[in-house]
Parts: structure tokens; sequence; C-alpha cells
């Protein structure tokens, strides 16, 4: 039985600079690792709706290149060394991250303050990763197990932008300029909204040090203000698609992530549909055979 | 399509009105407990872990921290907070060819 082992001293610190940025860190001296991110808090849910997919039009256009560095130069460097690079976005925040081994822990510092604080936007690489966007769009459209989450979220948020897919829509993806999307940048990725965590075989003090010249000169920044969603759920969301088996979503509206509620949420999902010993799991497939996938989760 | 939708609510009907058992608790817990502790190798993860908690609640909660919250949930608080999610009103979504009749 896995139970609560004796979890290691952690050894975190922080720092705030002067122009508001936090920096903290999590010292692993028996790793070889650094792992580097920088965590933006702005998502899906903060975008108008006309710029809807703003947050993660901006996270692909981040590593195609700075004023001083291509895209190709950016990758090159990372698998030079075997390092991971890599950026994901969700409704309430944006993560550019990178795992390096610890003694070329530098460049990763200088690459990800680099593509954070001089994107260089340049046209043609834009248009080119809108392709790629539209593609995303319809990879999520042909995927029903993706698209039904898609369908859920828009009935559990009518109206309100925590239901919109991240990814935005073709019709906003295709009409974001180049300018409104750097607009979106100058906007939100300011020092007060950004916070810097490393963890691995590191110093605290040199990391502070390392990014001092790039994300530690910038100044600014709020945090977005946020509205509640109204309590009113769509009942059905349905897609009629000829598909051969049929994609089937249950919400409800949970608690939120400062809800002391929250710790017996997870124990109630697990319980309910979190792994292959759980009622739905056991129910639904194993004594019924009604399907090949069933789960449920619990997000804040 | 219409025995599953009533397999799925009559566990989330039995969830609220029964709650859990011990036995389901410690699994649960466990699994929870350990997933957390077995991240903690990986230089990603830590990152990762600090990353959300700051930008969910703007603080820095540690893995003791966290652990020792999921060790004290009771399978009372279980009970409580699926009455008070599943109490909530119900959105269903399907991609997929099915009759209109059995979608309640």
């Amino acid at each position: 039985m896995p139970t609560a082992a004796p979890a290691p001293t952690e050894d975190i610190r922080e720092t705030r600079l002067g122009n508001g940025i936090r920096i903290v860190t999590e010292r692993m001296p028996e790793a070889r690792s650094v792992s580097l991110g920088v965590w933006v808090g702005v998502g899906g849910r903060d975008e108008p709706a006309e710029l809807a997919g703003a947050s993660h039009f901006l996270e692909h256009l981040v590593f195609k290149g700075t004023s001083t560095r291509s895209a190709r130069q950016i990758a090159e460097a990372v698998d030079a060394v075997g390092g991971e690079m890599n950026a994901f976005t969700n409704r309430e925040h944006t993560a550019y991250y990178t795992r390096l081994p610890a003694a070329q822990a530098d460049l990763g510092f200088a690459i990800l303050g680099d593509v954070l604080t001089d994107p260089a936007f340049r046209p043609p690489e834009v248009e080119a990763e809108r392709h790629v966007i539209l593609e995303e769009i319809l990879m999520n459209l042909d995927v029903p197990e993706d698209h039904v989450h898609t369908l859920l979220a828009e009935a559990l948020f009518p109206g309100h932008p925590l239901g919109r897919e991240v990814l935005g829509t073709r019709e906003t993806v295709e009409a974001a300029s180049r300018d409104e999307i750097a607009d979106f940048f100058a906007h939100w990725y300011r020092p007060r909204n950004l916070v810097v965590v490393a963890a691995g075989h590191l110093d605290h003090d040199r990391v502070v040090d390392a990014l001092g010249p790039t994300l530690g000169a910038q100044d600014g920044g709020e945090r977005p203000v946020r509205e509640r969603p109204a309590d009113a759920v769509e009942p059905r969301a349905v897609l009629d698609d000829p598909t051969e088996q049929a994609h089937v979503a249950m919400g409800w509206r949970a608690v939120d992530h400062f809800d002391d509620d929250r710790y017996a949420l997870m124990v109630a999902n697990q319980v309910l549909g979190g792994g292959m010993s759980s009622r739905l799991f056991q129910q639904v497939r194993e004594e019924r055979g009604l399907c090949y996938s069933v789960y449920s989760w619990a997000s804040t | 399509m219409g025995e599953l939708l009533s397999v799925v609510d009559d566990e989330v009907a039995k969830l609220v009105a029964s709650g859990v058992t011990e036995g389901e608790m410690a699994v649960a817990k466990g699994f929870i407990e350990g997933s957390l502790v077995l991240g903690l190798e990986d230089s990603g993860s830590r990152m990762a872990r600090l990353g959300r908690s700051l930008m969910a609640r703007d603080e820095i909660v540690t893995v003791d921290e966290q652990l020792a919250r999921v060790h004290a949930v009771t399978a009372d608080d279980v009970a409580a907070v699926a009455a008070r999610v599943f109490g909530g009103p119900r959105a269903l979504a399907v991609v997929g060819h099915v009759d209109d009749a059995v979608l309640t």
C-alpha cells in the first residue's frame, strides 16, 4: 500500500524582485537536471470574445524567435544538450518550461528570459503558425473524445469565457491580427503577472542573478480581474455525429481552488471514477461491459 | 446508451445517499498520496506543483501540507462535498449518433 512515506525535506526559497516578479526555487541536491518554468497569469478566460484563442496563439509564437535568436537556433540549442522546452495554455494561465541537464541550466534561463521579453512576432512566422493552430482546432473537432469535453465546458459555463475552448475558433484565429497578439503580449506578460519557478540541482541566488538581465529588467503589469460565472448550466449539448462509438460526458459545477472542500472532492472523485478500482470502472466496464473507457475527474 | 446514463446516475445518487466505505477511503487516499510522492523525484513535476499552486492561490504549499490535507479528509467530508456538487444541475454532452429519447 502506498502510504505517506516521509517526504524529503523541501528546500524552497523565494525572492520578489523590485519589479514585482516572483522567483521561487526548490533545491534538489540529488537531481541531475534543472526544470525552469515561467508562469503567466493569463489564459482563455481573460480574452475578449473576438480574440478567443489569443493566449494559445501567443504561446506558439513566443518560440518562433526574438530579435537576436531564430526559432531554429532556439530548437538547436536545446536539442544539442538533450533538453526539452515546451509550453501549455489553459483557461487561467500559460506556462513555458524547460528541463535541462543541470550544467546547462544557464542556457534555459537565457532562452526563456529572451523569448518572454523580446519576441519578434515576424509576420511570415505569425502566418505560418496561424495555419498550425487552425490544424490543431480541426484535429480537436476530429477527435470525439476531445470534442465532447469542449461541448461539456460550453454547457457548464454558458456564455462565460470559462466555457470557451482555449484554442479559440476557426473564425477568431483566422481574424486575429499580428498586432492584436503583440498587444496582448505587451499587456499581460509583465512582471506583476509572472511567476518564475525552478526546481532541481540549482542555487537560488544564481537563478535570481541569471534572470536579472531579461525578466528582471521589465516593469509594470497587473493580474487579470475575473468574473464569476452565473450558476445556470445548459442541461444538454448534443452533436449528432456518425461515429461508431458515442462519447458522453456529464458535468457538475464544483468548488473553486480556494475552497476547503477541494481535498474531499479529490477523494470523492477517486472513489467514483479515478482508477481501475473505482465504482464507475467496476460497474460500467467490468460488470456490464458497456464501454471501453470510463473515468471521472475533478478540476478547481 | 440509456443503460449507461442510468448506471452513472445511480452511482452518483448512491455516492450522495450512502457516502463511501472505509476501505474505499483507504484506497483513494493511498492513491492520491502515493501519486504525489512518486512525482517528487522529477524536477519537472516539482516545478509544476509549485507553479500550479502559485497561479491558483498565490501561495506555496509544501508536499507535507498537501499530504496532511488529504490525510485529514473524513468519510463525512466526502459525503458532504458529494451532496454539495451533485446537488447542483447536471450538464450532459454527447458526440455520436444517439436516439434523443434516451437523453434525459
